[in-house]
């Protein structure tokens, strides 16, 4: 089934959580360490995508907890999620190495 | 009050542009992460996340509140087109006028200041009136479509018909000629509904059934 491919924010904020459960600010900090510090999200950006991909049935509540009298809620892949999570790393990953390969072909630009 | 509270504060003044379901289920979850994520020493929300959370509270504002079939939710997104163009359909009245005067002035040359005037009094700025109106007629019945009010297909209709019976009489009083500008906009707004209308009918004809958008993710 041909599928949109998916936004940047929501491809990293589904890696974020491919290793395990995080809050929301632990997600900020995951996608920035991810993408080399060149995508910091800010919490209305997060939180409009995880309810998204929450109604898509791609990320679920793990569990919430209280810390410092402030809620935190953790999320994580569904089932779904991951599967999808895999399509587009690996649509993602077909297309650098279709680029990578013709970069290479013309003359060695890779780095 | 600390700078912490006055952040707080803040924070909690954006918030509450959001919808009330979304805050219920978020606002205290995100007053943490925007409070962990503050500078040290900030009394107030900084420009950029202001921004992002005004742009965060109009998604949710406008984004289907049930479970909608694609065709609804495309059909909304037309809306929200036909919205935006009603209100380009404004300016261009006032960026155009002076050529559509020009215009009319030249295939008829004994047309009098006086004739304009009337003109304008009873077709021009009438239409300048009802444009913010009809766009924001667009605008939410695209934001009822996503909460399946049933009246939502009879209302909606209705504007269409009166937005369609306008464009023809502007049409008949050679609009095309005269405002080539404004009838090519309002003719982009016409298509628009009408997309938004068949996908409407052809949801409905086919009853289908109301299903969370798959693959919508992005």
């Amino acid at each position: 089934m041909n599928r949109r491919a998916m936004q940047e924010s929501s491809f990293l904020i589904l890696t974020a959580l491919a290793a395990g459960s995080q809050h929301g600010y632990g997600i900020i900090r995951d996608v920035e360490g991810i993408s080399g510090g060149r995508v910091r999200l800010q919490a209305g950006t997060l939180y409009t995508a995880l309810e998204r991909l929450r109604q898509d049935g791609l990320i679920e509540v793990e569990r919430e907890e209280i810390v410092d009298s402030r809620l935190r809620r953790y999320y994580r892949l569904t089932t779904d999620g991951r599967e999808r999570l895999a399509e587009e790393a690996a649509r993602l990953q077909a297309h650098a190495a279709a680029a990578l390969t013709r970069l290479d072909l013309l003359g060695g630009i890779v780095p | 009050m600390t700078d912490l509270q006055s952040l707080e504060r803040g924070y909690r003044r954006l918030l509450k542009l959001y919808p009330v379901w979304f805050r219920k289920e978020h606002e205290e979850e995100m007053i943490g992460v925007l409070m962990a994520g503050a500078a040290v020493g900030s009394r107030r929300p900084g420009l950029v996340e202001s921004l992002d959370l005004l742009r965060g509270a109009a998604a949710m504002q406008l984004r289907p509140r049930t479970a909608t079939s694609r065709g609804v939710a495309a059909a909304a997104r037309f809306l929200y087109l036909a919205s935006f163009l009603q209100l380009l359909s404004l300016l261009s009245s006032f960026l155009t006028i002076a050529s559509v005067r020009a215009t009319v002035l030249a295939l008829n040359p004994a047309f009098s200041a006086a004739q304009w005037h009337s003109l304008m009094v009873s077709q021009v700025e009438p239409s300048r009136i009802a444009a913010p109106v009809v766009a924001f007629l667009w605008a939410f019945l695209a934001w009822t479509l996503g909460r399946s009010m049933r009246w939502t297909n009879i209302a909606f209709a209705a504007v269409f018909g009166l937005f369609t019976l306008g464009l023809l009489s502007a049409l008949g009083q050679g609009g095309a000629i005269y405002a080539t500008a404004d009838i090519v906009v309002d003719g982009l707004e016409w298509i628009a509904g009408f997309l938004a209308l068949a996908l409407i009918v052809r949801d409905a004809t086919r009853g289908e059934t109301l299903e969370a958008p798959a693959g919508a993710v992005g």
